[in-house]
Parts: structure tokens; sequence; C-alpha cells
């Protein structure tokens, strides 16, 4: 499904795609970022989503109990992040309340205050919510996945940092890095749904277009993964296993035939992974596969929430099925079935009006064409079974990642 | 096959052009019981089939606990036209993805998929309801699957918490059951027991079928009725006897983790009373919905002392819980609480003030309106207020109730229902907090 839309360029250079809906009330704005932990070192970890995060506590013209309470009273969500490679603000309004609605997303974006006090009360939020994170294991598992995956590369970071880094950060450091990232506007914004072209260009043009966007931040080379294992011991009732590979980025020509390796061990409840290790073996309630793709440094993982007592089994199970797409032929029927899987799933994502604002930004930012989910999309229909083994042999025989979370005293095993 | 004559079903159309999404919908009731809720949506080519069954923990005996979640998984083994495989497979090539959930009230089951694939969506899902085939050597794996979803329940802080709070809310009411269960409960559920729960559960009187997105009304009302046709009638469930008592001392869990997870709850009347309800969604929202409410403001802006905290409702039949829950350090548990009392009491003392009632309501009706954005989640909240209001079109009435809500409604239903002194208490922190 082609996402149609216009394109502008704002005066100082921002991108503006519009893509007017009347399928419903809901207006969706979507401006992105280039920053997150690629761009940060490591003694400032986590720096991107407290930029991020501050950014809607309050603006020159509104105390941050007033931004908030304005967007409450309009019935708006402004929600920001910051991930790996990338941050976003945006905004969900209805189409009677937009216009006022997006008045304060601009305002957010071009005259945040970061004041001192907030960004003491977000510091110290987010050393409760690093507490807490460690108390959901799978997101520990994954952390300790990119660390031993990403090794020494920025990538290795969790978006949210570390206690040592996030404890020193104040407001003039905060402030640097909006600068830095945001110098001073973002270069891409993305609206979808109920509302006026004409007025919407004439609002960002009169608010982001005096404003440059900047050179693009330096992006620091790709990573070089090697693989390798690590294990946390605790005394809790699930172990937690991930195990993975380097995957193919967005721009190789590899893309296609991986997602499809991946929609066959993971996508799906008749993917193989929840087929032979929870269907056929009971080990797991939760088992699938995780390709976190991007333009650079993307892994394919496989996860299994299991039984301590039967962890060796569990990580042996999962190893196998990576290890059989690369042994034997895949069937034309599982083939099949996983191109069409691909389609339908690429269209269905797509039903929100924010997810399609999300996409048409990231193909944007990322320079992929607007196309670019349609034609891989595309390309997937005609890979044969030859290819699926060929990349799978390109891919997944080299030194795998595995990150355990198991009880104390799990002896050890070699996969 | 035999076919019978079928008078063809009456559509009835709810709402009308204008009103909140997901009104206007047709809603038509088959011979045998069983009713039909359409949303045509021809924004986009996908469609969004939803089984609702008004049927969940609280119709279980208190030896088979967990049956109706452990039905839900056996749901997907297969049939005879379907063998053990073969919906998801079938599902795999149309694109599309299907789950299930349960609750203590309903469980239900759904396929969104392109709108080319609605018919063999129906057939998939219909076949499953008719005809399981629940073979024995499945039951004994999924069991062991269970037991894997329990445990990764029990390992989450806050899975393990709120099993603590309705424990403690509800006693040993059905109200207070696990809907997972429990490993012994399981052990109990023989094929046969499985199989009678089935067919006693899985009747017309309890099932709505929900369908939302780019298809004709009428077209899709005859086909849910064909395919309908062979389901026998069985009772409607009732509510359940009133709980005993709340606990009064708080329950307490520890496990090896870095911060303490909190939870207060207070009865409320649930679904019984929807003026109580409307004001205390109202109530709640201003309380701990976001960063403008006073939990927030108070907890987090003023005093730093936790990393979240919320305010919510979750209303049942006859009773329901207004909840509050707060992650902070351990060491602060006794500060946190006493600031939370204190929040509470003076809404209480001082009531609630104009503009934020104003500004709930807002907050309420957009988040209505974006939760019901895609054609599964339209399809949710029809088949839902369906099978737990007897009446799809309540949302229309909920939110109307909410727009009528006053300052002195919302702050009287939090002095009844949200007394400090009576709230439920639990707590799950590190060894030895």
């Amino acid at each position: 499904m082609a996402l149609d839309h216009r394109k502008h360029e704002l005066s100082g250079g921002t991108t503006i795609l519009a893509r007017p809906l009347n399928a419903n009330d809901i207006v969706a704005l979507y401006a992105a970022i280039p920053m997150g932990s690629l761009y940060e070192t490591d003694e400032e970890a986590g720096i991107s989503q407290l930029v991020q995060s501050v950014l809607p506590r309050g603006t020159a013209q509104r105390s941050a109990d007033a931004f908030q309470d304005r967007l409450a009273e309009l019935g708006a969500e402004l929600d920001t992040s910051a991930g790996t490679d990338m941050g976003s603000v945006t905004l969900k309004a209805t189409a009677e309340t937009w216009e006022p609605a997006a008045e304060l997303f601009l305002e957010a974006l071009t005259q945040p205050a970061f004041t001192e006090d907030e960004v003491a009360s977000e510091v110290e939020q987010t050393l409760g919510a690093l507490e807490a994170r460690e108390d959901e294991l799978m997101t520990r598992a994954l952390d300790l996945f990119r660390e031993v995956f990403y090794g020494q590369h920025p990538y290795h970071k969790p978006a949210i940092g570390y206690r040592e880094t996030v404890r020193e950060v104040d407001r003039d450091q905060v402030v640097a890095a909006a600068h830095r990232f945001y110098r001073p506007t973002p270069p891409v914004v993305t609206a979808v749904g109920r509302f006026d072209t004409d007025r919407l260009l004439s609002m960002l043009e009169s608010t982001l277009g005096p404003l440059p966007i900047g050179a693009p931040p330096a992006r620091p080379s790709a990573p070089e993964p090697g693989g390798g294992a690590q294990r946390i011991a605790l005394d809790r009732e699930a172990a937690y296993l991930v195990y993975g590979f380097p995957a193919p980025d967005y721009t190789h020509a590899d893309y296609p035939t991986a997602r499809l390796i991946d929609a066959v061990l993971g996508g799906s409840m008749s993917s193989r992974l929840f087929v032979e290790l929870r269907e056929k073996r009971s080990l797991a309630y939760q088992v699938s596969t995780f390709y976190s793709d991007r333009i650079d440094g993307s892994f394919l993982a496989g996860y299994i929430v299991t039984d301590p007592d039967r962890v060796e089994d569990a990580a042996r199970g999962l190893a196998a099925e990576f290890d059989r797409i690369v042994t034997e032929p895949i069937e034309d029927d599982e083939l099949s079935a996983a191109k069409h899987y691909l389609r339908g799933r690429f269209l269905l994502g797509a039903e929100t009006n924010m997810a399609q604002a999300s996409r048409l930004a990231a193909y944007e930012v990322y320079g992929l064409g607007h196309d670019f989910g349609d034609r891989w999309v595309a390309e997937v229909q005609s890979v044969t079974p030859e290819q699926v083994r060929a990349v799978a042999q390109r891919w997944l025989t080299g030194s795998p990642t595995c990150a355990w979370i198991v009880r104390t005293g799990t002896p050890e095993f070699e996969l | 096959m035999h076919k019978r004559v079928v008078t063809p079903p009456q559509l009835t159309t709810v709402g009308q052009a204008g009103d909140p999404a997901p009104a206007p919908f047709e809603r038509a009731r088959l011979d045998s019981g069983a009713r039909v809720l359409v949303r045509a949506n021809r924004a986009q080519p996908i469609v969004a089939v939803d089984l609702w069954l008004g049927v969940g923990a609280v119709d279980e005996a208190d030896e088979h606990i967990g049956i109706s979640h452990f039905l839900e998984h056996m749901f997907f083994k297969g049939t005879e036209r379907f063998p053990l495989g073969a919906m998801d497979r079938v599902v795999k090539e149309m694109g599309g993805y299907n789950n299930a959930a349960t609750s203590l009230e309903f469980t239900h089951y759904f396929i969104v998929s392109p709108s080319e694939y609605f018919e063999t969506s129906l057939e998939l899902l219909t076949d499953h309801l008719l005809r399981p085939t629940l073979p024995p050597p499945e039951l004994e794996r999924e069991r062991q699957v269970v037991k894997e979803e329990i445990r990764r329940r029990n390992d989450s802080p806050h899975g393990r918490l709120f099993t603590r709070l309705s424990q403690a809310v509800f006693g040993d009411s059905p109200y207070g059951r696990e809907v997972l269960g429990t490993p012994e409960s399981l052990d109990r559920i023989s094929p046969d027991v499985m199989r009678r729960y089935w067919s006693d559960h899985y009747a017309a009187e309890r099932l709505v079928v929900a369908v939302a997105g780019d298809v004709d009304p009428t077209t899709v009302v005859e086909q849910v009725a064909e395919r309908l046709e062979p389901l026998r009638s069985g009772s409607a469930g009732g509510a359940p006897p009133e709980p005993p008592p709340p606990a009064t001392d708080p329950v307490e869990d520890t496990m090896e983790i870095n911060q303490g997870y909190l939870a207060w709850g207070f009865r409320t009347a649930g679904r019984t009373d929807l003026d109580e309800l409307c004001a205390l969604d109202v109530a709640s929202t201003i309380l701990g919905d976001g960063m403008t409410s006073r939990l927030y403001r108070r907890l987090i802006d003023e005093l730093r002392l936790v990393t979240s905290v919320s305010a919510w409702m979750y209303p049942l039949s006859e009773t329901g819980v207004l909840g509050i829950d707060a992650i902070c350090a351990p060491d602060k548990r006794a500060q946190v609480e006493s600031e939370i009392t204190a929040v509470v009491s003076t809404a209480i003392e001082t009531g609630f003030e104009e503009e934020e009632v104003r500004r709930a309501k807002a907050m309420l009706a957009a988040e209505f309106a974006y939760a019901t954005e895609t054609n599964a989640a339209v399809t949710g909240t029809l088949g839902e207020h369906e099978v737990l209001f007897g009446d799809a079109g309540v949302f229309r009435r909920l939110l109307e109730g909410i727009a009528a809500v006053t300052t002195e409604d919302a702050t009287q239903a939090l002095a009844e229902r949200g007394d400090p002194g009576v709230a439920v208490r639990a707590w799950v922190g590190p060894d030895g907090s």
C-alpha cells in the first residue's frame, strides 16, 4: 500500500510529508530527529532520552503544568521518544482540536524551557525507572544481548542510559545535547489525518521555517559484531534466553530474504519456534524472534522464557531451529505462507494514522525512499528456496550471541 | 448437507452518522440467540472478526479454576476440517494474525486480515467454536504451556502484584480468582472435564460475533447466521454471589527485585451503577491519569518519591475495583502510602475543581476516540460492551454520562468508595522489605 502524500520543503530546509486522509477524525503529527545511543558517548548514555522526556515539560511561554493542562483540555496526546539512532516527538489530536494542539507541539519543538527543576525531576524519575527496568527480566535479557552483540560500538547502550551516567546529568548538559541533536530544528515532520494541508504548512513555515536544520551529526561507523555469551544468575521463577546473529540492513540485497527467514522462524503461531518449542515440546509460553532492522548493525534473535530446570533444552532448541534453516531446504508451502504473511502484516501494520506518519518519517530520515516498504515487500514475493538457504548460510553460521538469565547454580553448557 | 429454511436475520442500526465511533453500527440477533455486530469501515482493505463469549474465570467450578483460559488455548488445537496447526497456517497465508484472551468474565478469539479473506476468517473461527477436537495428547502438552505462562506471570513484579491485589479485594470469591489457574487446578482438568465445560458454556446466549472493516453488513450477518446454524442454545451465566468482605491486613510478597510495587484497591458498584462508574472514571482520571493528575504532581513533580503512579477503574458485573498503584524505592513505602492518603483525603475533603473535571472529561472522550482507530479495537469495544453490559451501544451512554458528571458527583463518588482508611493494600518488594 503506497502511502500517497505531498512533499514540501520549509525555508529552513525541514522536509514536510503531508498525507491528508478522511478515514477518521484523528490527526497524527510526527517529528523525526537523528539522535539516540548511536550519537552518545558511553559517558553520556541516556542523554537523548532525557532531552526528549524533559522537552514537553514546559516552554518559554508556559510552565510544565500549564503546558500539560492545555494538552489535556484539548484531549491531545504528545509523546516523545529516543531510541538507537532516531528520536521522535508525536502528537495525536482530533480533527476538531488539531490546530491548537499543533501549536503546543511546535512550541515544544522550538521553545522548550528545560528548567533546572524539570531536569532534576526527570533524572530522579529515570533513576527509579532504571531500577524497575532490571526487575522485568525479558527487557534485561535483551539489554544484555545488545551489550554482548555490539561490544564497544555505541549501539551497545540501552537508550535509557545507566545509573552512573544518568545520575550526573544537569540542565547544561541537557541544553547542550538538545542543541546538538535538534541543530536547531527537526529535519523531517510528517502529518497524516483529517487536516487542511495549507493551514498546516503555513503553521509549520511560520514556526519551523525560519530555523535551519543544520548539518546532520556525523554517523559513527557501523558495528562489527563478533558474537559471545554472557549470563546473569538470579533466583527467579523463570529463565530468559536470547540467541541471535547479525542480519542484513534495510539496504542490503539480502534484506527481503532475511525478513522471510524471520517470518519462518518466529512470525505468527505457525512459526517454527512456536510450533517446535511451544506446541510440540511445551518448553515455553513465550517464544519468538526479534528482527532489529535498521540502516546498520541489524540483528535477528530468537528468545524464549522457560522453566529454569529446562534451560539447556530450550537453548539447544533455539539453536537447532536457526541451524535447520541453514542446513535443510525450505518447502514451497512454508515459503509461500511466509511471503503472504509479510505482505499482509505490512498492510495491517499501517492501520493507524500514527503508524503511517511514523513509517513515512523513518523512510525519509534514512533516505530509503517513500516506497521502500512496497519495494521490499514486492521483492520478497520472488525469493526462491535456494536464496533462503544461501542467505541463511551467509548470516546464520557465524558465532552466535547468547544472553541468558538463569537460576543461580544452573550448570554451564556449550551450544 | 441438509439445509433448513431460516428467516433472514433483521439488522438494526445503532446510532447515526456523526455519532462518536464506533457508532453507527449494525446489530442483529439470530434465532439461536447469538448476536452479531458489524461496523463497516471502507478506509482500508482490512477486516477484524472477533468472537466474544460471556465465559470466564467467574463461571468455573472451584476445583477447576483456570479452565476457561485453558480452553482458550485448546480452541487452537484443530477441528476435523482444520487439523492441528491448520488454522495458524491458513492465517499466516492470509497475511493476517490471530489471537485470543480470557478474563474473569469473557473469552474472545479474533483474526485480523486483508478483507478479501473475511469468509475464511469467519469459517476458521466458527468451525473451531462449534467443532473443536480437543485432543487428549494436546491437552497434556498444553497444560505444561499454561504452567509456563503462570511461571512468566509470577516472575513479573506487576503480574504478582495484581494477583495479590485481587485476592485481597475479593478474597475467595470467584472475582478473586487467578484467570490462569494454578498448577494444581490445571492438573485436575481431564479431557472429559474440558469437553463438558466447552459444551456447557460455548452456547448461543453467551456468544457475540463482532466484525469491523471493509465488508457489507447484510452479507456478514447472513454468512454468520449460516455458519452458526448448528450452534446449540444454553443458559447465559449468572453473576457470582457477593464477595466476602475484603482483607483488612496488607497482602505482601517478596522476590529478588530492586523496587517496591504497591497497589491499593477499593470495592465499587461495578456495572450495576453507571452513574457511579462515570463519576469514578472522572475521579480516577483526576487522581491518577497522566502528568496532569494530582498523584503525579504531588508524588513525582513535587516530592520525587515514586517512579510511576496511576489510578484506574476495573468494573465487574456487580462489583469492581477503583485502584491506585505505584513503583517506589522499597524504603519509601510508608511515606508513599501516607502521601497517597493525603492526596485522596484532600480530594474528598475539599472536592475537585471545575477545571480539572472539565479536563478529565476531555481526556476520557479523546482516549475513547483514539482507542477505536483500528478495526480490531472496534470489534474489541463492541464485543466487550455487548458481552459485559448486554448492549454494545452502551458506550454512548457512558460517554454521555461522563460528559454529565459534575464536580460534586466526582467528589461524592470518591468519598463513598475511596476512603483511604478502608483501602485494601498489596505490596511486592525485594526480599526482606
